[in-house]
């Protein structure tokens, strides 16, 4: 009995002192745990500062190698600037005389067809006032002939006797004959 | 002269014998001058002939101012047969325009000699 007891008791204590173990181990697991973690923590906390650390001087180095290309491209331009604006004055002053020329052959003949028109209108005024004239003059003429006409017709009919209407008649044959009509 | 261009002397006369011919030769019994039945002999082929002589004679166009007498037209034309062709036949037109004097159309030749015409011409 007392062997058994002893027997338990022995188990017991092994038991027990498993127990204790146990817990001493798991107390230090959770205790290492803590430290990795800790660590960890830290750690990342670290990653994070050089990482922001290297964020900002690729930033710094972005910056600055931007600025040298943007100088750089700002020298570039300024010198292709300053070149094709020194060709841009030779091209601005040969189209300056181009234009000048054309503007001066425009005028000329501008001037020229304005002339002719002038002389055309001209002209033609002329014309019609000739043609006015000469339709006038026309009428006035056929006006004038038909008084006179009417004032011999009245006089011949008084004046003109049947004997001397037929020697003009014979008259008139005979110019005809003469002048080879008949 | 040949007695028919002596008797043939107005373009009247000429279209007054061809319609009398016409008449004939439909059967009808116009009467006819002697020199025209001289001229035609026997049969109806004279009468066509006849036709077409007088349609072939020419024309002289006179116009003048005044209304003629048969006397003065009598002397045109003989003065035209005279002188400038015996076949000719007068046309006489009467213009009291022209004033006095002539107008003359003798073969597509024309002049005007007429008063009113060279009262024209002076005017110009």
């Amino acid at each position: 009995m007392t062997q058994l007891l002893i027997f338990l008791i022995l188990i017991f204590s092994i038991f027990a002192a498993g127990v204790v173990f146990l817990v001493g181990e798991m107390e230090k697991i959770n205790w290492q745990l803590a430290q990795i973690k800790k660590i960890k923590e830290k750690k990342s906390l670290e990653i994070e500062e050089e990482a922001k650390i290297a964020e900002e001087k690729l930033k710094e180095l972005m910056e600055k190698k931007a600025e040298k290309a943007i100088k750089a491209l700002i020298k570039d331009f300024n010198n292709k600037l300053s070149k094709t604006a020194s060709k841009g004055i030779k091209i601005s002053e040969n189209v300056i005389k181009d234009i000048e020329v054309l503007l001066k052959k425009q005028t000329v003949n501008l001037q020229k067809e304005l002339e002719e028109k002038i002389k055309q209108e001209y002209q033609k005024v002329e014309e019609e006032i000739q043609k006015a004239k000469e339709e006038k003059l026309a009428k006035l003429d056929g006006e004038i002939f038909r008084v006179v006409q009417e004032a011999i017709k009245k006089a011949t009919g008084k004046v003109l006797t049947p004997a001397e209407h037929e020697e003009l008649v014979f008259e008139a044959l005979k110019e005809a004959k003469s002048e080879r009509i008949i | 002269m040949s007695k028919f261009y002596e008797k043939i002397k107005t373009r009247e006369e000429v279209e007054d014998l061809l319609l009398m011919i016409d008449e004939k030769l439909d059967g009808g019994r116009p009467r006819f001058p002697d020199w025209v039945k001289e001229e035609v002999g026997e049969g109806l082929d004279g009468w066509e002939k006849l036709k077409e002589k007088l349609k072939s004679l020419p024309i002289f166009s006179l116009t003048i101012g005044f209304e003629p007498t048969e006397e003065f037209k009598e002397k045109l034309v003989h003065w035209i047969k005279e002188n400038v062709e015996k076949k000719a036949v007068l046309d006489l037109k009467i213009d009291k325009e022209i004033l006095g004097g002539a107008i003359i159309s003798w073969q597509g030749k024309y002049k005007n000699y007429s008063l009113s015409e060279k009262l024209k011409n002076t005017n110009e």
